[in-house]
């Protein structure tokens, strides 16, 4: 009868056991699965890029739509608090997309470049500098795009990219890319970019925990107005500093670069950017929302309820045999 | 008897429980909010006299959506069965559109296709890789 009773208890305890287990262990290592864990080699996080292959190609993609209807480049400069150069992403793009020089805008006026700045605007190609040497950053894919020809360049002299552009671009774990592609700053092409709005983003990294542990954003534009937005118009996308650290963060991130030409289209600074339509490639579908937690933890409850009422119905069987 | 009612009582019980927690954490729809809030210009959609981005905060903040993305054209919420997209009016008020799930992400696969699904039903961005993927 004891030894009944301690395999009956041994059982109890492994039943509460593999509950546990179930309950907290495998939405866990589900999530882990969903994040991509297990998808092999992870790339170490004090130098990978910020954003990959994917997400790089997909701003890109996004803001020469942008540029594309308001007529103004789009760029983002992530300062991510890493010591280390980190490597230039080469995107990968959608369909036959490939990042286009802008060509002269349509949607506002293209300033001469060569003329005195509108009032109100601060061009920064106007400030005096050195001929800029070729960027060590640029991908070899940026570096043999066709250059701009539908923007008639200045007889003399060249537009020149300031020093403290280059300057900027040129520190350790600093990235930046723009509509004209991964690795390449509006600021760098004057003439192609005559109007531009960037997105800056200010990290610290511990490199301990390797992670950021405070991030902050502003938009730098030269624009006219003399209004840049500031985190205070980012806070409209439902972004706080906590998002831009938290779960996540690098998707917040590129919401806050992406949102840009939406920002200055509410402000009435640009034209609204209409969705682009476009076919859906085969298999491609939306994920459930619910995720896979509801699933796994609607399994267990469905188990856990079986599991019970069998347990009371083979009891009472028993029950019934025992006393017959 | 006795003891597998209380055992297997226990055992059904928390599986209820955590069944309740499970569809209970699923959030409510706002589509029923949006159509008594917003003016009805046609089947599935609305217009808001805001700006897209607070009537995309102001709808969040009633319905808490799953995910949301923002990108040049628009804003766009995401609930578990439902796609809502903010897209801005030509700076007079916005456009809302309430769509299911998988009407939403085709009609707007250029600016969540990738993130909120991908081949087979599986995003491919922004999972992980960099220094912002921690907490």
């Amino acid at each position: 009868m004891s030894e009944s009773k301690d395999r009956g208890g041994a059982i109890g305890c492994g039943i509460i056991i593999l509950i546990f287990a179930a309950v907290f262990g495998v939405p866990f290592l589900w999530n882990m699965y969903d994040n991509g864990v297990f998808d092999g080699k992870q790339p170490d996080p004090a130098t990978a890029p910020i954003f990959g292959p994917s997400e790089a190609g997909r701003l890109v993609e996004r803001l020469d739509t942008a540029a594309r209807a308001q007529g103004i480049c789009y760029g983002w400069v992530i300062d991510s608090g890493r010591s280390a150069r980190i490597p230039v992403v080469t995107p990968s793009y959608g369909g036959t997309f490939s990042p286009q020089p802008t060509t002269a805008p349509s949607a506002r006026p293209v300033p001469n470049p060569s003329a005195p700045p509108a009032p109100g605007t601060s061009q920064r190609s106007a400030v005096p500098a050195p001929p800029s040497a070729p960027n060590p950053n640029a991908s070899p894919r940026s570096a043999a795009r066709p250059r701009a020809t539908a923007v008639p360049r200045p007889a003399s002299p060249p537009p020149t990219v300031p020093p403290e552009v280059t300057r900027e671009l040129s520190e350790p774990g600093v990235e930046f890319g723009s509509n004209l592609g991964v690795g390449v700053d509006p600021r760098q092409a004057p003439a192609r970019c005559p109007q531009w709005a960037i997105l800056t983003a200010q990290y610290s990294y511990s490199s301990i925990d390797k992670e950021w542990t405070s991030g902050s954003v502003s938009v730098q534009d030269n624009l006219g107005a003399g209004n840049d937005l500031r985190l205070s118009n980012l806070d409209r996308l439902g972004l706080t500093s906590a998002d831009l650290v938290g779960d996540n963060a690098t998707g917040r991130l590129a919401d806050a670069i992406g949102a840009v030409p939406l920002l200055l289209a509410e402000e009435g600074r640009a034209r609204p950017v209409a969705p682009a339509a476009g076919a859906v490639p085969a298999g491609d579908e939306i994920s459930s929302s619910r995720g896979a937690g509801f699933y796994v933890f609607t399994t267990i409850a469905i188990v856990l309820i079986a599991g019970g009422a069998v347990w009371i119905a083979v009891a009472a069987v028993r029950s019934r045999k025992g006393s017959s | 008897m006795k003891r597998a009612l209380v055992g297997g009582g226990l055992l059904a019980a928390i599986g209820v429980f955590i069944l309740v927690m499970a569809l209970v954490s699923g959030g409510s729809s706002p589509k029923g909010w949006i159509a008594r809030t917003y003016a009805r210009t046609a089947p599935g959609t609305y217009l808001s006299t805001d700006s897209a981005l607070r009537t995309a905060q102001r709808i969040s903040a009633k319905y808490k959506p799953s995910d949301r993305a923002a990108d040049p054209t628009g804003v766009y919420l995401r609930y578990p069965d439902l796609v809502v997209a903010v897209l801005p009016q030509g700076g007079k008020g916005s456009r809302i559109t309430v769509d299911t799930a998988a009407r939403g992400y085709a009609r707007y696969h250029s600016s969540v296709g990738g993130r909120w699904g991908g081949p087979g039903g599986h995003a491919s961005t922004f999972r992980g890789g960099g220094p912002g993927e921690g907490k």
